[in-house]
């Protein structure tokens, strides 16, 4: 079996517009939450949430939805790290991608104007609306052709866009593979959390005793994976590697988990067994957390179902209480900061906790959290519908 | 990279489909009369197309299961034909069977509605109820939930091709051992919106009919001298404009030959797309034009070609992508 190594790595998030200025700015303790401005809220009960400010569009970009200018940037800074840019292009380069709304706004905006009667004008934007159609944006843009996989899994199709990328090189399949995940904040999206009282309206607290709602949030994240032979051939930079992948399924209800976790536990117990890596080893986890009261408690007792006593000893955070929850790209976003704090051995710190979750209370990473050097650590994502990933990564 | 073909043994069929809830009802049954519906931008023009029959007892039969009680027409039928499917398989320990589907619009009717209500009565009442089921793997959940799949779950997205990946995926899940079977599925629900999109796009103009349903396989690695094994390993060809959907053909009619082993879907999207390119009138086709619904559409084509490998010899089936990419499956 091929070993799986990351050469390459980009982001666009709400701290910055790439992978270093978002994750100083995650070290610093920086949040970011502000007034939408992307569409009208009004009658929503949260008003708020973290946009990226993404530059204007230049000629270009005017074709392109917001969701592809947000991918094919991240897409590029993984290129360009895995120096892979300016080389010619093997023809079949797979792409395994995540989303959950595609270039939605502009599906809402053919609606509108059908229910206006007049669904012409703007019939350019729906044919582009599908979630294929921002893939073969970035292969345009990325100048690459291949099988792509578009995995929409909800909140968990990060994890597991990065997992199949995996499986396909550890099952030589493929050599080289751009993984990761993208979204655009959309008004259909956001007014469907609001509806659900899932958003806070005033901060997102991970793990804490009174947390009462996520932030939604958008980027986009991805990474370049090798195997490991390959990447050596050309003598690429190798910045981490991918230990195990490991999925499962929650049947208990649609948009709520299992209250003991038992999905998540086994996710993560597969991805470990499949490292080889003993639970009490990890020194990071960066949580999935959204800030919700469902998710944080039984994601929480999954952490004690699987570290048990070492569980304090372990590190973990949730990124979302800075950046928010960035639906499909949340698990490419996530497992990027998970590398940046294997690599600077520092935990991102657990923002907005003051009163937190007993079991996880000695586990919160505070500022200038510090990690074992050299020890492996852990990305972890649930999703509506059932959904559950893990992936076990070192440098 | 590994050059091993990874081969697939296809052990169960079901589908759900304008023509009836059986599998051969896809070959031996005429598709019926389009019926007429109005478009939403204007309600006096209006649209052939082909529905299912909601209330037949197949699909009522479900409606007591407690996750499908709101579930949108797609998890009906996704549920139905991965049921019917699922019969031909042999006892799978819990967890070794994994679940793969390919959605085009998804659950297109609930978001058209949880959007359009919250448009027309205002933000603050749109519909808690409505919104989870429009996340793209609701009606997948539903079909997990029901049929009790705890294996690995994945929705893809994407055109007909999208049905090409699912089947590369349960590839990849068996080089990697962690199921012993996985069932695939494709689906599509018709939509008002949809129609919408497709009279815009010229489509209904160029004689496609729409329609909906859901087409379910089980495959595994396989067992010793199989009837039916597909491999999926050749890279698909991907289009953007017109000019390039007419060279991606011509590229498959010149790598496959247009004669004996190459065999087309009976719909493609634009019905008139083949007319002018040289050749494309001699390559076989499955017979029984159902209509255009994204993978569903590609998952009846795929079962009738499993039937028509029974009287064939070895053939390329082409999975034609109404917008992104045409792709092969070689049925070995």
């Amino acid at each position: 079996m091929n070993k799986v190594v990351i050469t390459g790595m980009g982001m666009v998030s709400p701290l910055g517009l790439d992978t270093e200025t978002s994750w100083e700015s995650l070290k610093a303790g920086v949040g970011v939450r502000q007034p939408i401005d992307l569409f009208e809220t009004e009658g929503c009960r949260c008003r708020e949430g973290a946009q990226v400010d993404l530059p204007q569009a230049d000629r270009s970009e005017r074709r392109l939805s917001r969701a592809s200018r947000l991918a094919i940037m991240a897409a590029k800074e993984a290129m360009r790290q895995a120096c892979l840019n300016d080389r010619p292009f093997p023809q079949n380069f797979p792409l395994c991608v995540s989303t959950t709304g595609g270039a939605m706004e502009w599906g809402e905006t053919f609606l509108r104007g059908a229910l206006a009667v007049k669904p012409d004008c703007k019939l350019a934007h729906v044919a582009r609306y599908h979630p294929q159609q921002q893939v073969i944006d970035l292969q345009h843009a990325l100048g690459v052709e291949g099988p792509v996989t578009m995995i929409g899994n909800a909140c968990a199709s990060g994890a597991n866009a990065i997992g199949h990328g995996f499986d396909l090189i550890r099952s030589e399949l493929a050599d080289c593979v751009m993984v990761g995940g993208y979204e655009a904040m959309t008004e259909l999206i956001f007014m469907g959390f609001d509806c659900l009282q899932a958003l806070s309206v005033d901060c997102c607290r991970p793990f804490d005793l009174y947390r009462n709602g996520l932030m939604l949030g958008e980027g986009a994240a991805f990474l370049v994976l090798e195997s490991e032979k390959h990447a050596q051939t050309r003598s690429a930079n190798i910045l981490g590697r991918i230990l195990g992948y490991g999925h499962a399924m929650d049947l208990h209800h649609l948009t709520q988990p299992s209250p003991h976790g038992q999905a998540l536990i086994t996710a993560m117990q597969n991805a470990l067994a499949g490292a080889e890596v003993e639970p009490h080893q990890i020194t990071y986890i960066n949580a999935h957390g959204t800030g919700t009261p469902a998710n944080d408690q039984a994601e929480a007792l999954s952490y004690i179902g699987v570290f048990g006593e070492s569980l304090p000893e372990i590190a973990v955070s949730s990124t979302k209480a800075a950046i928010g929850h960035t639906l499909g790209a949340a698990g490419g976003l996530e497992t990027v900061f998970t590398l940046c704090a294997a690599r600077e051995c520092m935990a991102p710190p657990q923002l907005h906790n003051q009163s937190p979750l007993p079991e996880v209370a000695k586990s919160l990473a505070g500022i200038n959290r510090t990690l074992k050097k050299g020890q492996p650590v852990m990305s972890v994502n649930l999703g509506f519908g059932g959904s559950n990933a893990a992936l076990v990564l070192s440098l | 990279m590994n050059a091993a073909p990874h081969l697939l043994e296809v052990v169960g069929c079901g589908s759900v489909s304008p023509v009836g809830c059986t599998i051969d009802a896809l070959w031996e049954t005429e598709p019926p009369h389009p019926v007429h519906e109005p478009l939403l931008s204007n309600p006096a023009q209006f649209v052939g197309v082909r529905r299912v029959n909601l209330r037949q007892e197949a699909l009522v039969g479900w409606e007591k299961e407690a996750r499908l009680r709101r579930a949108s027409p797609l998890a009906y039928f996704m549920t139905e034909a991965a049921n019917q499917a699922m019969k031909y398989v042999p006892e799978i320990l819990p967890g070794r069977l994994a679940l793969v589907c390919a959605l085009g619009t998804g659950s297109v009717i609930y978001s058209r509605r949880f959007y359009s209500d919250a448009l027309k009565k205002g933000r603050h009442f749109a519909s808690p109820l409505l919104f989870p089921e429009t996340v793209y793997n609701s009606p997948v959940s539903h079909v997990a939930s029901t049929l009790n799949i705890s294996g690995p779950c994945y929705t893809l997205m994407g055109d007909e091709t999208a049905w090409t990946d699912a089947l590369r995926v349960a590839m990849v899940w068996f080089a990697r051992d962690v199921a012993d079977a996985v069932l695939v599925v494709g689906g599509e629900e018709l939509d008002t919106i949809a129609l919408e999109a497709y009279k815009g796009s010229g489509w209904i103009r160029r004689g496609l009919i729409a329609t909906e349903g859901a087409g379910a396989i089980v495959v595994r690695k396989p067992v010793g001298r199989s009837p039916c094994v597909i491999k999926v390993d050749a890279p698909p060809v991907f289009f953007r404009s017109r000019q390039d959907q007419r060279n991606a053909w011509k590229k498959i009619f010149t790598k496959y030959g247009i004669q004996e082993n190459l065999l087309l879907p009976s719909n493609i999207t634009p019905p008139d797309l083949l007319k002018n390119i040289p050749g494309a009138s001699d390559v076989a086709r499955l017979k029984n034009d159902l209509g255009f619904a994204f993978t569903a559409s590609s998952a009846w084509a795929f079962i009738q070609a499993v039937e028509y490998r029974k009287q064939h010899p070895p053939f390329n089936l082409v999975v034609a992508g109404a917008n992104t990419a045409l792709s092969v499956i070689s049925f070995v």
